[in-house]
């Protein structure tokens, strides 16, 4: 048997997974869970909480209107789409998180960390790869290998505790405001634009990765340190 | 008999920002853009149904074409947004192959709402797909060029079992 992968739908209620050692399986709240395959386990309630305690590094997808979503623990490739509910996931492999209108948090995805959001507020304090879309939501990265992030109205910034010299970081704005810090000492090449907003750079051009930093009208800092 | 087609929205992301900050001119000329690059990639299977505000919705007999039509779309739109003078033409695409019902050159019903639901899960360059188009589409085969992953279980309001959606990209 494969590692284990949860598929949790719940309509209203919240859905709080917490994923250690070897843990069993264990699920509380469901109205039904049968397995699909051998691997797999279906779990779906209504409105209900749906809690479940399963083995490190589980894979789980989970869908809900408007329920919050806690993930504790260390888990595997991890998928969440919800329209109000807030989502907060420990430690993953990858996530993949859809929301309407709910505030995002990861505080560690070790690959690709995709998160889409229309105005909730979008947290992930270190991931591989980050990959961020938001209209107007705020969106704040601590650290991350490379990234691509896009907002239309919402202000980002990235404080970078490291970057490595082969990172790439790409951040499009609309009309908010971008604001990156890279480590001291780290020199970037570094392409900055906005057509209408105040551009400025205190790192000097470098090879330390490559920084690209491109807005309508939103103002733009790097910053070194 | 009933006739079934892949239902397709689109939708720019920011299109509201980007009128407040660069006037109706710009809008204007983003949305004649639009019309042009999509009646160069729009195959013979596939049709204009109607423009909403600033997306469009589309239909195609063949969900293949649906797919790896909206692919090079987003391929089209990103090369116009990395223009070092180019306004961002952010899109967001959903698809569904449903059974819709026809209203001259309309559609309309569950399908159609489906298919805008799925366009709202979407970020900013992508093309998501229910199951449904995905099976449409790789009914004779797997697609060349282009990989699907799912992205998990989706509640819609009116549908007592979770939609399975999943995101199309090239291989």
């Amino acid at each position: 048997m494969g590692t284990l992968r949860l598929k949790i739908s719940n309509r209203s209620g919240s859905v709080r997974v917490r994923a250690e050692g070897n843990a069993p399986l264990q699920i509380t709240g469901a109205k039904e869970s049968n397995a699909e395959d051998p691997s797999t386990m279906r779990i779906k309630a209504t409105s209900s909480t749906i809690e479940v305690r399963c083995p490190a590094h589980t894979s789980v997808s989970i869908g809900t209107a408007s329920g919050a979503i806690e993930l504790a623990g260390v888990f595997g490739a991890v998928h969440v789409v919800t329209a109000t509910g807030s989502v907060r996931i420990d430690e993953a492999e990858s996530a993949d998180v859809r929301t309407a209108s709910s505030n995002v948090k990861v505080h560690q995805c070790h690959g690709h960390c995709r998160i889409v959001t229309g105005n909730g507020e979008i947290t992930v304090d270190s991931a591989g790869h980050v990959d961020l879309r938001s209209a107007s939501g705020r969106v704040g990265v601590r650290h991350a290998a490379s990234g691509d992030v896009r907002t239309a109205s919402g202000a980002v910034s990235v404080g970078l505790v490291d970057f490595p010299a082969e990172g790439r970081l790409r951040i499009e704005t609309i009309s908010s405001s971008i604001d990156v810090s890279v480590p001291h000492g780290t020199h970037p090449h570094s392409r900055l634009r906005s057509m209408s907003g105040h551009v400025r750079c205190d790192c000097p051009d470098g090879a330390d990765g490559s920084i690209e930093l491109r807005s309508v009208s939103g103002s733009i800092r790097l910053s070194d340190g | 008999m009933e006739d079934f087609g892949a239902i397709v929205f689109t939708d720019i992301v920011g299109f509201t920002e980007l009128t407040a900050i660069q006037g109706d001119d710009v809008a204007l000329r983003l949305l004649a853009r639009q019309d042009d690059l999509v009646q160069r990639e729009l195959p013979g299977t596939g049709r204009i149904v109607k423009e909403i505000g600033d997306g469009l919705l589309l239909w195609f007999t063949d969900a293949g074409d649906a797919v790896t039509t909206s692919l090079s779309l987003q391929d089209a739109y990103e090369a116009e947004s990395a223009a070092p003078d180019g306004v961002p033409l952010w899109v967001r695409i959903g698809i569904h192959w449903g059974s819709p019902k026809h209203r001259g050159d309309d559609i309309i019903g569950h399908d159609v709402n489906l298919a805008s639901r799925i366009a709202a899960l979407a970020g900013a360059g992508e093309v998501l797909c229910s199951d449904a188009a995905v099976i449409a589409a790789q009914r004779t085969g797997p697609m060349p060029g282009v990989c699907f992953a799912e992205i998990g279980p989706v509640v819609v309001k009116g549908i007592p079992e979770p939609v399975t959606v999943v995101r199309a990209e090239r291989a």
